[in-house]
């Protein structure tokens, strides 16, 4: 199941979770933005909540829109049961990967 | 005054171009989102230059949708270019050479695919044309760099001669920008192919909600039109004949049953006489109105002397026009009568259901 989800799609699906009911498209990217302290196109983060919901791990709906969007209504994701089993098999199989390793690495000077 | 300071508007044409390139289930929600971040965190940062924001996002958008086709169509005309430094061949003027003839062939490939595949996923003709001319720029442009690079990596005298020989420099720098009219006008094929593939496969809600509004009478009212267009057209051209006595046997018995078809259908499946007589009604309406208007553009496709002698010989053009009108009526009363056997064999159903223990 880990290898099921990539580094990014783990972030989006976390910030999803993060965010309960007021996770929708910008508060995703702003999430995900501030987690990976980097910034993130909104295409990257809408292509993976779209690939996320087409593997079932995500559902949508539209809620109302409001006058600053226009009238545009927001979408809004929540994780599905697959989405947090495919969360709970990557985190641990990265602590399966990390097991009686130290951290952080200290780098080793090479003799070779 | 005041609503547009606290509410302000992206440029237009830089929404347009946005709401172009985002799928329609995601059209009006991601649109919403970038006009949000817009008037919530940009125009109170950066102001004036809020509207640049704006259109570097939209051309972010567009350049997701515009890249793959853009880098295919520079890939092939800088492989072009290439290949005829590397390997110079002769060129008669007015003799189409294999190469350009492959290399135009792709480039046909890709903007018909540029546009048929941004039109069936944004659902928008304009979607397919807009992505078919940007590509047809981007790849252009990226062909020129192309180009001049690979110039700075080979540009001996052999070299030169040969790109001298096979247009010049004139050409290389110059056919990216004569092929984007060309490119955008497949693009334009392209858009219409698959925007007519996404209707006939996705059709629009209301399109669906008509269909399942009674589908009885779409089903029963097309294959009506179809036998009764088929038949003309034998008439007419296909089989033209003295004896119309055999056909008229066919296509009247064909037009019964599916009369009775529609009765029956929605007799069963609604309980209702009413529903039925509704079926038979639009089911003799549909095929009406479809058969004349299949009529009518063959007419004015097809109106030869040979074609109106035969079509006065199988009873003239007010019988073709009038009479599926007239079987409308009649399939009416038909398919009230077999939609009451049908309510009655399905209250019998019920019943039987409702003793069953």
């Amino acid at each position: 199941m880990a290898d099921v989800l990539g580094g990014f799609e783990q972030a989006v699906l976390l910030a999803v979770v993060r965010l309960r009911d007021d996770a929708y498209g910008r508060a995703i990217l702003k999430e995900v933005q501030k987690r990976l302290d980097r910034d993130v196109a909104a295409g990257a983060v809408h292509a993976t909540l779209e690939r996320l919901e087409r593997k079932k791990l995500l559902s949508s709906r539209l809620g109302s829109g409001t006058p600053i969007r226009a009238g545009r209504p927001r979408r809004y994701y929540r994780v599905l049961p697959a989405g947090v089993q495919a969360l709970n098999a990557a985190r641990q199989a990265v602590d399966q990967i990390w097991r009686g390793i130290k951290w952080p690495l200290v780098t080793v000077r090479s003799t070779v | 005054m005041s609503v547009d300071r606290l509410n302000p508007r992206p440029p237009r044409w830089a929404e347009a171009l946005v709401r172009s390139v985002i799928e329609p289930r995601h059209r009006e929600s991601l649109s919403g989102d970038l006009l949000e971040e817009y008037r919530d965190t940009i125009v109170p940062s950066l102001g004036g230059g809020a509207r640049r924001w704006y259109v570097a996002r939209a051309l972010g958008f567009l350049w997701r949708a515009v890249w793959p086709w853009a880098w295919l169509i520079a890939a092939i005309l800088v492989a072009r270019g290439v290949v005829d430094m590397l390997v110079p061949t002769h060129y008669t003027r007015g003799v189409v050479h294999p190469r350009s003839r492959i290399m135009g062939e792709a480039l046909v490939m890709v903007w018909v695919s540029s546009g048929l595949i941004a039109a069936w996923r944004f659902g928008r003709i304009r979607s397919g044309v807009l992505v078919a001319f940007s590509a047809a720029v981007a790849g252009g442009a990226m062909s020129v760099v192309g180009s001049l690079l690979s110039l700075a990596l080979w540009h001996d005298p052999q070299t030169m001669d040969a790109i001298a020989h096979s247009g010049g420099l004139d050409e290389i720098y110059g056919v990216p920008l004569i092929l984007v009219p060309v490119g955008t006008w497949f693009g334009i094929i392209g858009a219409c192919a698959g925007m007519a593939a996404r209707l006939a496969l996705r059709p629009p809600p209301p399109v669906v909600r008509l269909f399942d509004w009674d589908r009885a009478a779409w089903i029963c009212g097309g294959l009506l039109a179809l036998s009764i267009v088929g038949r003309d057209w034998l008439d007419w051209w296909l089989s033209p004949t003295q004896d119309f006595y055999a056909r008229s046997v066919v296509s009247t018995w064909i037009g019964l049953g599916l009369f009775v078809a529609a009765g029956l259908w929605t007799g069963f499946r609604s309980r209702s006489i009413g529903r039925s007589a509704i079926t038979g009604a639009t089911t003799g309406l549909i095929a009406a109105i479809a058969i004349d208007l299949v009529i009518a553009v063959t007419l004015a496709l097809k109106h030869d002397p040979h074609t109106m002698r035969m079509i006065a010989a199988s009873g003239g053009l007010s019988e073709a026009f009038l009479l599926p009108f007239l079987i409308a009526v009649v399939g009416t009363v038909l398919a009230v009568a077999t939609g009451a056997v049908a309510v009655g064999v399905g209250r019998s159903v019920d019943r039987f259901r409702a003793a069953r223990p």
